[in-house]
């Protein structure tokens, strides 16, 4: 992909996501490499936003590919629309004979498209998102690294089918199990932190510019103390933005303890945690660290 | 030096401190470098780190290794000097230790580690050790053919004493390891911050970890129960992938289509997560793990639902109510330890596995995973292995993680005789757990 850092950066600014330069420098030494890039990091610091901005700074698809415990090649690569073939055989009982009736079946017609073929027969370079790798099982793994490796695949009734374009390869893992040594070694790594207060408040000033000066600092004070607490999920940049858009909408122009306590669900989505905020923290505690 | 050569005396020193880089990545790493500005630091440490380290936990090791590989000259010739000095230093000791351990005037046949170790004892127990040397050579019939016993004997004295002053003691590292002295004055270096702790926790053994550390490895433990427990979950569920055609309701759906198979059916096995049980061992042995063990049980019950918990010694007492009441870390270890009645006993694991079976037979299930954390040292071991042979064949899969360090295994026979009946890791560090996870368990 030919692209510099500097146009990598301004694509990323142009696109209000915000972020460190070694996250820009890593994707840019992915694309140039032609490696796949694996994006680690909590929930919610932006891994998968990373794959739909630069399917906008190339203008190009971005094509998706969920993934889920059970998930197999079926279901990723390709798939013969079985039903369609026995309405053809059904259809054509009489007239064709069985070899040309046979070949007919099984021609592009029939095909199921799915995201990983789609990526590969491409004509204009896509971006690829394979999103929260992790979840899929050791085996599909395999498979995954093997495509990944030679861009590449061979269906037996229609033969090999080799990539146009190498497409611009992101994984994305929450780290819930550990990847293989092999994926692994054929990824660029990137792990995403929670961003700093400073990052966070450029964020929340240029997703949400409606909020005001004051507010948005305290808004990014507040997330940083907040994801400082022992919680079992910290609350997301989504969840900032979320509560930052729903601030403006209230009309708050600055944090109040009681504000903090109507919004507080928006933050936090597990009743576990909202105690536990308010056992190590609470509204007031909150309010007097954002004002320091 | 070219630019070429130091990334790859770089990768060198990385593969020592554990990191496993293959020729591939090292490949990919330096061709990276050529469409960067590698005169900018930070873009030459982001290419190295993203190319060459797959995790974030090397990633800090790799953060440390980069800041004194690639310092400036005063730093990296101090970094030398100290490795001189260390080299020396340990030299010296062994040296002195070959002078003073001698039988019948012949230096004893100990390996340089064992000679270090006795350098590092109190000058009082050396003396007596040096007494001992020379009474026996001065003994009536004493012959040089009984160095070996001796040797023995010593060698004896120095185990009691590096498991007694573990904290204490200086190990002798292989000052040595890469060949390279330049390279092994790195290496000297980053050890020393990394004994420092100032890395991480993950390689420090869980009885040592004090206080002001807690919360840190709370943060850990917790994470990796959680991957522990998705962990087995995951395996045991793939193995119920396979579908078979449910050919009845096949035809009961296809009969709109005049009878041709248009959609099939399949029938599926209802998936079933296995249930954990989980025994930690609480007696006297296991006390400096005190907190480990709660944290353990603190960190899986969080991750895990219906788990089932319990702590043994002399017997076996249920815990998972305390877990599940949700209050913090620190008071449900107040909790515990102040209500339980088995807390600090000896170990009878016969009798805590036959109440498990009288008293929560219906835990037992061929769904269940059993995760028993104990050092494996019980009175009748022969009876406590049959014991678990017979537990064994009511669940699942037995995993015990051990907390002695597998070196001191084989000097405990219960072990042994333990090990045979389950699947046993060793786990005194997070270290230890997170290999256990990540690569041991379905290895």
């Amino acid at each position: 992909m030919k692209i510099t850092t500097i146009e990598l950066r301004q694509g990323f600014l142009r696109e209000k996501y915000v972020c460190e330069d070694e996250i820009i420098i890593t994707v840019y030494l992915a694309l140039r490499l032609g490696k796949p890039i694996l994006i680690t990091g909590a929930p919610g610091v932006g891994k998968t936003e990373i794959a739909k901005v630069l399917a906008k700074i190339f203008d190009t698809e971005l094509i998706r590919l969920q993934c889920y415990e059970g998930l197999d090649e079926n279901k990723a690569l390709y798939e013969w629309n079985y039903q369609r073939q026995l309405l053809k055989i059904q259809m054509s009982k009489d007239g064709q004979a069985a070899n040309h009736l046979e070949k007919s079946i099984f021609s592009e017609e029939f095909l199921l498209e799915r995201p990983l073929l789609k990526a590969i027969r491409a004509v204009k370079t896509p971006v690829l998102l394979i999103d929260e790798i992790d979840k899929t099982d050791e085996e599909f793994e395999a498979f995954l690294f093997e495509v990944l490796s030679d861009f590449q695949v061979s269906i037996p009734e229609l033969g090999t089918v080799v990539a146009k374009q190498i497409p611009i390869v992101i994984l994305t893992s929450n780290g819930e199990r550990e990847l293989s040594d092999g994926l692994k070694r054929r990824c660029v790594f990137l792990y995403i932190d929670y961003p700093s207060v400073d990052k966070e408040l450029q964020i929340v000033r240029a997703k949400v510019p409606e909020v005001g000066d004051k507010l948005s600092m305290q808004i990014a004070k507040a997330m940083n103390r907040i994801r400082g607490l022992d919680m079992k999920k910290a609350p997301a940049i989504s969840e900032a933005l979320d509560w930052a858009k729903a601030l403006v909408e209230l009309e708050v122009t600055s944090l109040d303890e009681k504000t903090v306590d109507s919004t507080l669900n928006l933050l936090l989505k597990d009743k576990e945690d909202q105690d536990n905020f308010r056992k190590q923290l609470g509204a007031k505690g909150l309010i007097a660290a954002v004002n320091e | 030096m070219t630019l070429e050569a130091h990334v790859v005396r770089f990768i060198q020193l990385l593969r020592v401190l554990g990191i496993r880089i293959s020729t591939a990545e090292t490949i990919d790493c330096l061709t990276g470098l050529t469409t960067l500005d590698i005169l900018d630091k930070r873009q030459f440490k982001t290419a190295l780190g993203g190319t060459l380290v797959k995790n974030r936990e090397d990633y800090q090791l790799f953060q440390q290794a980069f800041k004194i590989y690639f310092s400036s000259i005063e730093q990296r010739q101090q970094s030398y000097s100290e490795y001189r000095e260390d080299s020396k230093h340990q030299q010296d000791a062994i040296d002195q230790a070959e002078v003073e351990l001698k039988f019948k005037e012949e230096a004893l046949d100990l390996t340089d580690e064992e000679k270090y170790l006795y350098s590092q004892l109190p000058e009082e127990e050396k003396q007596k050790i040096q007494q001992f040397l020379e009474r026996s050579s001065q003994g009536k019939k004493v012959e040089t053919k009984f160095k070996p016993v001796i040797e023995n004997v010593i060698r004896g004295s120095l185990d009691y004493w590096k498991r007694h002053l573990n904290q204490e003691l200086e190990k002798l590292i292989n000052l040595d390891q890469l060949g390279d002295e330049e390279l092994n004055s790195y290496l000297n270096k980053i050890n020393k911050v990394h004994s420092k702790g100032e890395v991480n926790l993950v390689h420090e053994d869980m009885k040592n970890i004090s206080e002001h550390e807690l919360t840190k490895v709370q943060v850990l433990i917790k994470k990796m129960s959680r991957r522990l427990a998705t962990k087995i979950s995951r395996r045991y569920r793939q193995s119920r992938k396979v579908k078979r055609a449910d050919i009845r309701r096949s035809i009961r759906y296809n009969m709109k289509y005049g009878g041709t198979l248009m959609e099939l059916k399949y029938s599926t096995k209802r998936l079933q997560r296995p249930k954990l049980l989980l025994i930690c061992d609480v007696s006297g042995s296991m006390a400096r793990y005190a907190h480990f063990v709660i944290q353990f049980i603190f960190g899986l019950s969080s991750a895990v639902k219906n788990i089932e918990s319990f702590v043994f010694a002399e017997q076996v007492e249920r815990v998972t109510g305390y877990f599940k009441a949700r209050q913090d870390f620190a008071q449900t270890m107040t909790q515990i330890i102040n209500e339980s009645k088995v807390w600090g006993e000896g170990t009878n694991l016969t009798a805590s596995l036959g109440e498990l079976q009288d008293k929560h037979r219906r835990l037992l299930t061929p769904n269940t995973i059993l995760i028993m954390l104990s050092d494996g040292k019980t009175i009748a071991g022969e009876e406590a292995a049959m014991k678990l042979h017979q537990v064994g064949g009511s669940v699942k899969d037995i995993i015990w993680l051990n907390t002695l360090p597998k070196e001191s295994w084989p000097g405990t026979r219960t072990i042994g005789q333990l090990a045979k009946h389950c699947r046993m890791f060793q786990c005194n560090t997070l270290a230890h757990l997170d290999t256990i996870i990540s690569k041991q368990l379905f290895s």
